[in-house]
């Protein structure tokens, strides 16, 4: 027995070189677009890991008020008293919803190998929080082959009073500074300097002087121990940047302050309900930013807008591809088999069942194409992953892998509207040639 | 062989645009056509013999005038219930067959049925065989239709417009894209089925043979119908 379906299958054999013209457009530009998707998927969620888990951004961060713009000017009077990290920290072991917390400071100064000093920028963190971020699982799933930790240890593995720190690679390199704390025995005596030879004299122990501003106002310093080599990921940054533990820098600013607390939360969809909810419980002395506020995170989100105008832009120019494509060939089938579709009208085929029978063909060879498309897009998704590409974005130190990773969800829908773009496109070119009646579709007799 | 009226035709004109140039293709046709007749139209090329037959199968509309079929004003229908009264009581017969290429000589004349919800999957295999063997094409059944050659097709094409059990059956110039032996074979058919199962024909011709054979000739000239 006939059916629509399959006269529409059949028809899909009459005219093959355009159908499959129009099935490869349909294909190659669905597998570009999910291509496309793929790339703009993983490379989000790549910087939104990077963002909240590598470098410590958090979820949240709660700053004392104004603290965000104003503490570099006046980090005594805009930083968070003891007091007060104990109030929040209170509020934050008491709240179901967080997962962890870490007090964090910041600062720079000058660190010296005995002969040589150089500027730096310092970050304190918690090194237990450190060390489970660096193991979290969204860091494991969307960062694999990252490795902020290039040698050595991390500071969870030191006892606080080592006064055990990170160097970034350039700024131990520029320091000579290549031999961490770990290879040294540890009676090793603290050498004299011997300036002559600075990096020689240097690579002799895994000491660093730390030389800052207190936020009282006076000069302080602290002798470090290079327990290991980071980077920043960022080379902006990653010939000048140092990793200590919260109590090491509290040392050397001559402090018991701190800059702000991170706030990491079990469930991140509930972002904006928890910032809102903590800065209600901490009331107006203090703020709570989201970590991707624009003046938190304008790398983040700055990078996430451009790829989005990206896909955008692309998958417009895609769409609009597949769209034109379908609609040519559409309107030439239509145009081709005028006389027959006058002859399914005389026959008492409502317009109705026209549409339907060119709807249904449309829709399989939409299917078989998409079907194909997504083969060949997983497939070069799979092969491009498989070829570990390396590239060198501009500023990023050390170059990222090319990883994509295709969301079930959006795939399905990038399949679904393409589908839609080629049922519209069709239904279009039919409708237009329906207007006619049967007997003009038919050339003006019963031929 | 006269019987109840299916088909009437009151002051019925139409005219066509050739650029800014009205050319009137039918001039205040009145005509009845009986159940039963086996009624051939003839004329001249450009005489309005394609759209007589045009009025008559709902497939244009005219300009004035009335077209009642089986007793149903047709101008008054909508679209899709002109399209069931094409399906369900005028049979097509076109000059060019008209088959769909893709589908089998069953399937073909299954075509029309299929849009019939009045007729029940098994009805309609019944009407589609019972079709194919009055036109004396059961063996050739499953073939596409460029296994066969034109009479068997425009066969195809007849059986097409019986399956339905219509109440008229339409044919513009059936036999034109046929020889002449072939050409007297169709209408000896078309001849046979109207004798055998009292179906009425209307058609339009040139080929004089026919003209002696049919039991009424309606003759039209510059869009005028004459006795």
């Amino acid at each position: 027995m006939m059916s629509f379906w399959r006269l529409a299958f059949r028809n899909l054999g009459r005219n093959r070189k355009r159908n499959f013209a129009t099935g490869s457009a349909m294909a190659f530009g669905f597998a570009g677009i999910l291509l496309l998707t793929a790339y703009a998927y993983r490379a989000k969620n790549y910087l939104r890991v990077y963002t909240v888990y590598v470098v410590h951004t958090g979820h949240l961060i709660v700053f004392p008020k104004n603290g965000f713009e104003k503490f570099a000017f006046e980090p005594e009077k805009f930083s968070l008293s003891a007091a007060e990290q104990e109030k929040i920290l209170g509020l934050l072991k008491a709240d179901p919803a967080v997962e962890r917390f870490e007090r964090q400071i910041h600062g720079q100064g000058l660190v010296g190998n005995g002969c040589v000093s150089l500027p730096f920028m310092a970050r304190g963190y918690e090194p237990e929080v450190d060390h489970a971020l660096r193991e979290h699982p969204q860091v494991k799933l969307w960062m694999p082959k990252f490795r902020y930790l290039l040698q050595g240890r991390g500071l969870e593995a030191y006892p606080p009073e080592l006064g055990a720190l990170l160097l970034s690679r350039g700024l131990s390199s520029a320091l000579g500074k290549t031999r961490l704390h770990d290879q040294f025995p540890e009676s090793a005596p603290v050498s004299l300097p011997d300036c002559e030879h600075p990096k020689e004299q240097a690579a002799k122990d895994s000491n660093v002087q730390l030389l800052s501003g207190a936020w009282a106002g006076n000069l302080s310093a602290v002798d470090g121990e290079v327990v290991g080599l980071f980077t920043t990921g960022v080379q902006e940054t990653d010939s000048s940047a140092i990793m200590g533990s919260v109590e090491l820098l509290q040392k050397l600013f001559s402090t018991d302050r701190v800059a702000q607390i991170a706030v990491w939360l079990k469930n991140p969809d509930t972002l904006e309900a928890s910032r809102a909810k903590l800065a209600a419980q901490l009331g107006e002395d203090f703020e709570v930013l989201r970590w991707n506020e624009e003046r938190l995170s304008p790398y983040y989100v700055g990078t996430v807008n451009f790829l989005d105008t990206l896909i955008r832009a692309g998958g417009l120019v895609l769409s609009t591809i597949i769209a034109l494509s379908v609609l040519n060939s559409a309107t030439m089938t239509v145009l081709e088999r005028s006389q027959e579709v006058g002859m399914y009208r005389s026959m008492g085929f409502r317009r109705r069942h026209i549409r339907q029978l060119y709807v249904q063909e449309s829709l399989l060879l939409s299917f078989f194409s998409l079907l194909c498309g997504g083969i060949l897009g997983i497939v070069a998704i799979r092969l491009i992953n498989a070829a570990d590409i390396l590239y060198h974005p501009p500023g990023v130190a050390g170059g990222l892998y090319l990883i994509l990773v295709l969301p079930a969800g959006q795939a399905i829908g990038a399949g679904t509207f393409i589908l839609l773009l080629a049922l519209l496109a069709t239904l279009f070119a039919v409708s237009t040639r329906l207007r006619q009646t049967p007997a003009d579709l038919l050339g003006g007799t019963l031929r | 062989m006269n019987g109840s009226t299916i088909i009437r035709l009151e002051q019925v004109s139409k005219s066509y645009h050739l650029g800014k140039v009205e050319v009137p293709a039918l001039r205040a046709v009145t005509l009845e056509i009986h159940s039963g007749e086996f009624t051939a139209v003839i004329g001249a090329s450009g005489s309005g013999k394609s759209t007589l037959l045009n009025m008559i199968g709902c497939i244009d509309q005219p300009d004035s005038g009335n077209v009642w079929i089986d007793g149903v004003d047709v101008l008054s229908l909508s679209d899709d219930k002109k399209s069931d009264l094409r399906n369900q009581k005028i049979g097509f017969i076109f000059q060019s067959f008209n088959l769909v290429p893709v589908l089998s000589v069953f399937e073909n004349v299954e075509l029309p049925l299929l849009i019939n919800p009045l007729i029940s999957a098994s009805d309609r295999k019944q009407r589609v065989l019972e079709a194919i063997a009055d036109v004396g094409l059961e063996a050739l059944a499953p073939n596409l239709p460029d296994q066969l050659s034109g009479g068997q097709r425009q066969r195809v094409a007849i059986a097409r417009a019986l399956a339905g059990h219509p109440l008229l059956v339409l044919a513009d110039e059936p036999t034109a894209n046929l020889d002449s032996d072939t050409s007297l074979k169709i209408i000896e058919l078309m001849l046979d089925l109207n004798s055998r199962k009292k179906i009425t024909f209307l058609f339009s011709t040139h080929d004089e043979r026919v003209m002696s054979r049919v039991s009424r000739i309606v003759h039209i000239k510059d869009g005028v119908v004459g006795a």
